[in-house]
Order: C-alpha cells, then sequence, then structure tokens
C-alpha cells in the first residue's frame, strides 16, 4: 500500500482509491483520487503506475511519499 | 479412435443412463439432455461437413433458415420424448430406463442428416431409417468428385446387432449436390467475381442453401479469400493453386459463421452449465477434426490459415477493394505517400494545438500552485489545531476548523477545475487524431465485461477502446470478444487465449486509465493480424540491428522493472518500446497505438519513423 503525506494528513492508496483516517479530509482525499486519474494518465509500459502517479502528486503538492508499497506481481506469461 | 457420432452416440447415452427414473423431474432432465445431444451431433456434423475444427472462431454468424433447421431437428426429438414421458406412467423403472435408452441413438440420424446436407441422399439409405431405427450403427460417406456429383458409400460397423435391412444397402451410389450450379467461369456475373490486383478470382455462389452474400456477411471470407489468394500469388503458386487456397478460406469461414450461430441460438435453451458441458464435448469431438487445409497443398497452408485468422466472421469493416500492394513490397518501399503527408499535417497542426494547450497548462500550474499554497496553509492549521486541543484552546480549535473546512471547500472546487482542464486537454488531441489519424472504415472490437466492472467504468473503458479502434483499420478484432477485468493492485497486462471457445483473449486492468487500456488493446491488434505482427517484428530488427538487450531497470533506473525485462532500446521516445518477448511478441504496435491515441504530436516530432510505420500498420486490413 502507498502512503503519503499531503496537506497535514496521512493518506493511503489501496490500490483503488486514495483514504485516509482523517474523517474531515475528505475534500483533500477527492482531489488526490481526482488527480490519480487525470488524463490521460499513466503508461501501459509502467511496471508501477500507482507508484508513479503518486510521486506526481507528490511532487505537485509538496507531499511526500512515506511508504512506495509493494510492486504489482509479475507474470512472465502474459504481456505488459 | 470412435468416429464422431458413435462419441456423440456414447456421450448422449451415458447422460441418460445417468438419471434416476425413480425421481420425478428425470423427464426434464432428459429433455435438457436430448436436446444438448442433438445440438451437439448437429453442430459437430456442420464442422465436419466444413472439415473445420471446433475453435473459438466458430461461433459467430448464421443465417436464419439454418438456425430454424436446427431448431426444428430439436423440437421433433422433443416431441418423441413427451410421447414417451406420457405413455410412460404404466412402465417399470427399469422398462423406462431401458426405452430412453433407445432415444441416445437417435442423435447418429441427426449428426448424418447435417453431415451430409449438401448432397441430395435418399432417406433409404440414412443410417437409423431401417427396421433397426436408433439401433444401427451404420456409416455412410460421401466422395465429393468437384462437379456437383459423388459417390455415397454405406458400411456397417463390426459389432452391431443390424436389421435384415441394413446388410443389403451396404454398397455405393451416385448422388448428386443440393442446388448445384454448374456455369462456365464466362457466364458468371460480376457480382460472383472478385478481383485482386490484376488477377481475377472467383467466388462460388450458391443461392438458396448456405447463401452468405444474401445475408450481408461475406466481407470475411471476401477478405480472407483475397488475402489468401493474393499472399500465395505472391509465394509464386500458380493462379489455379491460389484459387484453391481462396476457396479453403473462404468455405471455412462460412462455415464458421454457421456453426457460431447455430451454437448461439441453442444456447438459449441450455442452463449455463449445459453450454459449458456442450462446448466441451464439441471440443473433445473437434480435436480429430483440424483437416480444413487438407485440399490445399501444403506451401500454401500458412496462407490460408493467416487469412482465416485475419478475416472478420461478422462484422463488415472492410469494404471494396484492399491495398493492391503486397506487404513485403509495401516493407521494402519504406513508408506510404500517406504516412509521409500524415506526418507532414501532424507537425503542421503542431503549433495550432500548442496554442490551444498553451492557455491550459497556464491554468493548470496555476491551480497547482494554488493546491501548493493550500496544502502549506491546511498543513500549518493541522499542527496548530492538534496544538490547540492539547492545550484546551477550544475557541482556537474552533477557529482553525473553520480555516480548515474552507480549504477543504476550495479544494473541492479546484478537483472540478481540474477534470475540467484534464477534458480540455484531451479534446485538443482528440480534434488532432480526428482531423488526421483516423481511419474511414474502422476496425471492430467487441468487448466482454467482468460483472464486477461499472457501468461508469466501462463506459470509460470502452471509449478510450473505440476510439483507439478509430485509428485502425484491422480487422483481425472482429472474431470474437475480448474479456475485460479489474483486478486490484495488478500492473495491467495482455494474455492470447488462442483457440479459447468464446474469447479471444483477456485484458487486465487496475482501473479505468485510458492510456493504459489502449496500449493493452495494441497487444491484441498484434496477437490477433499475422501481417501487423510480422511488421511490427521486421520494424523492431530494423530498428534495432545490432544493439545488445539491457535490463530495463537498469535503461530507466525504475527498480519495479524485472530481471527478465529487457530491450534494445534504440533512440525510442520510451526504452519500453524495444522489449520483446520470449514468443516473438513486442511492445511496438501497443505502444505506438498508445502513443498515437494519447500523445501523437510527441511521436510525430520525436520519432517521425516510428509515426510514419504506425500509420500504415494500423491500416492492415
Amino acid at each position: 500500500m502507498i502512503t503519503m503525506e499531503v496537506g497535514g494528513i496521512t493518506a493511503s492508496y489501496n490500490g483503488v482509491e486514495w483514504q485516509t483516517k482523517d474523517t474531515e479530509a475528505d475534500a483533500v482525499i477527492d482531489m488526490l483520487n481526482a488527480m490519480m486519474h487525470e488524463q490521460p494518465g499513466p503508461s501501459g509500459a509502467d511496471p508501477y503506475p500507482a507508484l508513479t502517479l503518486a510521486q506526481g502528486i507528490a511532487r505537485q503538492l509538496h507531499g511526500r511519499i512515506t511508504d512506495e508499497g509493494k510492486a504489482p506481481a509479475f507474470d512472465p506469461k502474459v504481456v505488459y | 479412435m470412435a468416429d464422431t457420432p458413435t462419441n456423440l452416440h456414447a456421450l448422449t447415452l451415458d447422460a441418460i443412463q445417468a438419471l434416476d427414473f425413480s425421481r420425478p423431474g428425470w423427464a426434464k432432465q432428459m429433455d435438457a439432455i436430448i436436446a444438448r445431444g442433438h445440438t451437439a451431433a448437429a453442430l459437430a456434423a456442420t464442422a465436419d461437413r466444413a472439415g473445420v475444427k471446433l475453435d473459438p472462431g466458430l461461433f459467430r454468424g448464421l443465417s436464419r433458415a439454418e438456425r430454424k433447421d436446427i431448431d426444428q431437428l430439436v423440437r421433433v426429438q422433443r416431441q418423441y420424448l413427451a410421447n414417451f414421458v406420457a405413455a410412460a406412467e404404466g412402465l417399470s423403472e427399469a422398462q423406462i430406463a431401458a426405452r430412453a435408452g433407445l432415444y441416445a441413438g437417435a442423435v447418429r440420424q441427426t449428426y448424418y442428416s447435417q453431415r451430409w446436407g449438401d448432397w441430395i441422399i435418399p432417406p433409404e439409405l440414412l443410417p437409423g431409417n431401417q427396421t433397426c431405427i436408433t439401433n444401427c450403427k451404420c456409416r455412410i460417406s460421401v466422395r465429393d468428385n468437384d462437379d456437383g456429383t459423388g459417390e455415397l458409400t454405406r458400411e456397417m460397423g463390426g459389432t452391431e446387432d443390424h436389421c435384415d435391412e441394413c446388410p443389403a444397402l451396404v454398397g455405393s451410389y451416385p448422388v448428386k449436390r443440393q442446388n448445384f450450379i454448374e456455369k462456365d467461369f464466362d457466364g458468371w456475373d460480376d457480382s460472383e467475381i472478385d478481383t485482386w490486383g490484376d488477377e481475377t478470382i472467383t467466388l462460388k455462389h450458391m443461392p438458396g442453401v448456405h447463401d452468405q452474400r444474401s445475408h450481408g456477411r461475406s466481407t470475411g471470407r471476401r477478405v480472407a479469400s483475397r488475402s489468401a489468394y493474393s499472399a500465395s500469388r505472391a509465394g509464386g503458386a500458380s493462379i489455379q493453386d491460389s484459387r484453391i487456397a481462396a476457396h479453403a478460406a473462404s468455405d471455412y469461414l462460412a462455415r464458421a459463421q454457421r456453426i457460431e450461430n447455430i451454437i448461439k441460438q441453442q444456447a438459449g435453451h441450455m442452463s449455463p452449465a449445459q453450454r459449458r458441458s456442450t462446448t466441451a464435448e464439441l471440443q473433445r469431438l473437434a480435436d480429430a477434426q483440424d483437416n480444413y487445409l487438407d485440399k490445399v497443398p501444403r506451401h500454401l497452408q500458412i496462407h490460408v490459415a493467416n487469412a482465416i485468422q485475419r478475416a472478420p466472421l461478422s462484422t463488415p469493416t472492410v469494404r471494396g477493394r484492399a491495398d493492391p500492394k503486397p506487404a513485403q513490397a509495401q516493407r521494402q518501399a519504406g513508408h506510404s505517400q500517406e504516412a509521409k503527408d500524415a506526418h507532414a499535417k501532424v507537425l503542421d497542426a503542431e503549433n495550432a494545438a500548442e496554442k490551444l494547450k498553451e492557455p491550459i497548462r497556464e491554468k493548470r500550474r496555476a491551480l497547482y500552485a494554488e493546491a501548493d499554497a493550500l496544502a502549506e496553509q491546511r498543513t500549518a492549521h493541522a499542527r496548530e489545531r492538534f496544538a490547540a486541543k492539547e492545550a484546551g484552546d477550544d475557541a482556537r480549535v474552533k477557529e482553525l476548523d473553520k480555516a480548515i473546512a474552507k480549504i477543504d471547500r476550495r479544494y473541492k472546487a479546484m478537483t472540478v477545475e481540474q477534470r475540467k482542464l484534464s477534458t480540455e486537454a484531451l479534446a485538443v488531441d482528440d480534434n488532432l487524431r480526428r482531423q488526421i489519424l483516423q481511419v474511414d472504415k474502422p476496425g471492430h472490437v467487441e468487448l466482454r465485461f467482468d460483472h464486477a466492472i461499472t457501468p461508469a467504468e466501462r463506459q470509460s473503458i470502452g471509449g478510450a477502446m473505440v476510439d483507439a479502434m478509430r485509428l485502425t483499420s484491422t480487422t483481425g478484432l472482429a472474431n470474437r470478444p475480448i474479456a475485460i477485468k479489474l483486478e486490484k493492485d495488478v500492473r495491467a497486462y495482455a494474455v492470447d487465449w488462442g483457440n479459447d471457445v468464446f474469447h479471444s483473449g483477456q485484458i487486465v486492468l487496475a482501473n479505468d486509465a485510458h492510456r493504459v487500456a489502449v496500449h493493452e488493446l495494441g497487444h491484441h491488434i498484434e496477437f490477433r493480424n499475422p501481417e501487423v505482427k510480422a511488421r511490427a517484428a521486421a520494424f523492431l530488427d530494423r530498428r534495432t540491428a545490432g544493439e545488445d538487450a539491457r535490463p530495463l531497470a537498469e535503461i530507466t533506473n525504475n527498480s519495479n522493472y524485472r530481471a527478465g525485462e529487457t530491450a534494445q532500446s534504440d533512440k525510442f521516445i520510451s526504452p519500453y518500446m524495444g522489449k520483446r518477448y520470449a514468443n516473438g511478441d513486442t511492445e511496438i504496435i501497443s505502444m505506438g497505438l498508445e502513443y498515437f491515441y494519447s500523445d501523437p504530436l510527441k511521436l510525430a516530432k520525436d520519432d517521425p519513423d516510428y509515426f510514419m510505420f504506425m500509420y500504415d500498420v494500423l491500416r492492415t486490413p
């Protein structure tokens, strides 16, 4: 799970969306999720697109990635 | 190995014998078994008649008349069963079981009537029409004389208890084809003749029976026929041999279309479990039937197989004459003039697009700067609030809560602005694509979404893929749908399922990110179109000749690439474009399509050779 500190809150990306335990930080989370899905988004070439996007968001909002989580599993039998 | 009707008989009999006739509901179960057995018999017979394997390519297209035929067959058998059930009340379980078993033999009749349905066969010669009825295990076959006549041979199996009639029927009989039209080549009208380059080929057209043209479904056959013919001729084959190849491809597809639709039609009568079971039975039977290429000279078989794989089965997407240039000649000649023109147009449009995008970028920069400032403020407020709360200063906490809420409201408004700017930026690229890169006759792709995917996600993913398909006229994706699935925390990937019955393959995505979805679609274009695949490999070879492959993790300084992922990075925009897979797959089409879709300007400007290659290769039918 990717974790980021931004705007005074700690947010985590669960593979689908950003979440936080801070119940008053919905707006920040909305913003993070909107930016995460900003089009055209990551390239299909990216081995860990969620992290690339999170890093981009952290750069733009002066946040910081505190935990990069784990890269998605790799299957040599498929094409990426 | 037992022949097809014997296998069908055995499978149906096994299923009937497994029924418990002491329990209510056996009649319903038997009805399903009968429907499935006869459907399987009709389909297997049609596949045998076509000389095709019951593979995934067989499940589309069929005239209503043919569906009706199969329906009628099953309906008649169900009526027999209904009569039997009505009469079964006074019978013991053993008697019911014995009589029920006889129904299994009827699938042989269904099989033979469909297997040789192209021929006028005297009813008395069809197995099952003798006094031994469903016990009859005689076989018939027809040898085609290729002139509208044939020789029917009736044989007896070695072990059956035959009736008195069967031995007398053993022998050979002259038979004729149904609706055969005997015409000299010169007597054919224009609608029956297709041309390729300076050669003329003929497509035998038999109105009425198996008439795909009259149902508007001939496109796939014509594409395959032309493709097989031209590839054979380009390979040095004689006109006669090339025509045989063309006919084989056309014939395969015509029959494949019928089988697919038979299954579609009958699937409505079956439960999902029965559909799976029927399909499995058909596939088992099909294992020994991969002989549709038998009549084609060995050295031309690859051209027929390629043409069949490329052809659309049911969706007309390519009309008129295909590009008469053989692909090999086009490769040697470099990029087409159209590709060069498109490249010039894109570069010309660059300034206009940049001008349109600049205000968007400006707004976005301002938005991010504000978000940045707000983030700092919010952080400060949050820290101060924590301290105030610790100190018990409730008034200050309340004040800071208000300030934080105000920032959050602004964040919400900014989210809307952010989405709007993204849409505007996309619209600029969309316009560019529409103006220059879109093809006149887009290819067709059918997507099957996993049930867990929401309607909004379907619209998003499907919309991106449909937009991407407007950039290519490839027809290879029309045969079978692609299964789309979302998985949490996954690195998006594509899989070719080869001969899967229902789907050509799968795309698994982590979310509805458009570029990624289009990228994976590019893999499927390469999977399904051998010509595209060959050209992609040749392009990669040319661009990376003499260059060693290096780990992507090293080239990109991204440790998330795995040890086995290597690439010859050439001077590609992304080193990933130079990645090769062990089975020969590449990233050329997937990355090229992704850039054509998301940032054609960048590709045109930074790698004109790649841009022009993609422009041409995406127009491969």
